[in-house]
């Protein structure tokens, strides 16, 4: 009889035990599997932010660069224009880019021709400028693009006459996102 | 009996009052991440660019002083009704060149994140020249300018209607 109440008390001690493992087992992997959720939720965000980041980077810079002294026209168009873009300034600066790689920390500048509308895309070189519409800089690593509005003028002539001729561009700065 | 009752209420509005200073916690948490004021001072920094290089545009119209006149100087050549020295009229060349500007610059289409724009010349509260496109919405950028020039008080205003 009292064989049957010890064995009966170790069987319960048993149980006991074991609950606290399957507990304590619970426990450790609720915690493990919300830590695991909390971990890849912050990573996924730091992304974002990152992406976030360069994005604001690219717009501020997008949003400078055309009053920096490598860009602007300075006082050589008659007066001086902010977000004014002097091409012919651009095209020596584009025969010296390599020098330039990495100076601004984006990996693609480019200056668009939107106004007057030229068919196609034609890339300036040497040889066709100004019968061109896109002055790239850096060009290759292409990623996302922030853009704004600039003037872009270049000296001219007509008829013998020189002048300044000013058209409407977009000046695009790409970023590469963080995957 | 009495006594029992009265810790059981308090207990109940301190709960009531942990859940409110949580709830509105969550709130201001809540309402300081979803603005982003930054953003959206930056985007329209691109409609306060398109008209300063909307005014330095250089037109077809020939001038005096100079070759070609820029759009700056076409608005005060519209205001008086002069002709161009080729032969052609002010106000109709500044509004070819607008609405062909604004055509390029902000494209309406169903792919397009733009549903509009409203484009404005006044001078001394007189339309000098106008272009409006597309349907307006809620959601817009939108900027002023305005300067002065013999007397004449120009004002250029453009809002461009966007889809979010």
């Amino acid at each position: 009889m009292n064989l049957d109440i010890n064995q009966m008390a170790n069987k319960k001690s048993q149980m006991k035990i074991q609950q606290t493992a399957f507990m304590l087992l619970g426990v450790t992997l609720f915690f493990a599997l919300v830590g695991m959720a909390f971990v890849g939720l912050k990573l996924s965000g730091m992304k974002g932010e990152a992406n976030d980041l360069k994005k604001q980077n690219a717009q501020l810079l997008v949003s400078k660069l055309a009053n920096s002294p490598e860009f602007s026209c300075g006082d050589s168009f008659y007066t001086s224009k902010s977000n004014c873009i002097d091409a012919d300034k651009v095209m020596a600066l584009k025969a010296q880019e390599v020098k330039y790689s990495g100076f601004w920390g984006t990996s693609n500048i480019e200056i668009r021709r939107i106004y007057p509308k030229t068919n196609g895309e034609v890339n300036c070189t040497k040889t066709n400028y100004p019968n061109c519409n896109i002055i790239a800089l850096h060009a290759g690593r292409v990623g996302t693009y922030e853009e704004n509005f600039v003037i872009l003028c270049r000296k001219e002539a007509k008829n013998g006459v020189s002048y300044d001729k000013c058209e409407m561009a977009k000046l695009m700065v790409s970023f590469e996102n963080v995957n | 009996m009495i006594k029992r009752n009265r810790l059981g209420q308090e207990e109940i509005i301190g709960f009531a009052l942990i859940v409110g200073i949580v709830f509105i916690i969550l709130l201001v948490f809540l309402a300081v991440y979803l603005r982003k004021p930054y953003e959206r001072s930056l985007e329209n920094y691109q409609v306060q660019s398109f008209i300063d290089s909307v005014l330095e545009y250089t037109s077809e119209c020939q001038g005096f002083v100079k070759s070609y006149l820029s759009v700056e100087d076409l608005i005060f050549e519209c205001y008086d009704k002069e002709q161009c020295l080729n032969g052609k009229d002010s106000c109709e060349v500044l509004g070819t060149t607008i609405d062909g500007i604004l055509k390029e610059s902000w494209l309406i289409s169903e792919d397009s994140q733009y549903n509009g724009y409203a484009f404005n010349i006044t001078s001394n509260g007189r339309e000098v020249a106008s272009s409006v496109k597309g349907n307006k919405t809620d959601s817009y950028l939108g900027d002023v300018d305005s300067f002065t020039r013999k007397g004449e008080d120009i004002e250029i205003s453009l809002i461009v209607y966007t889809k979010s």
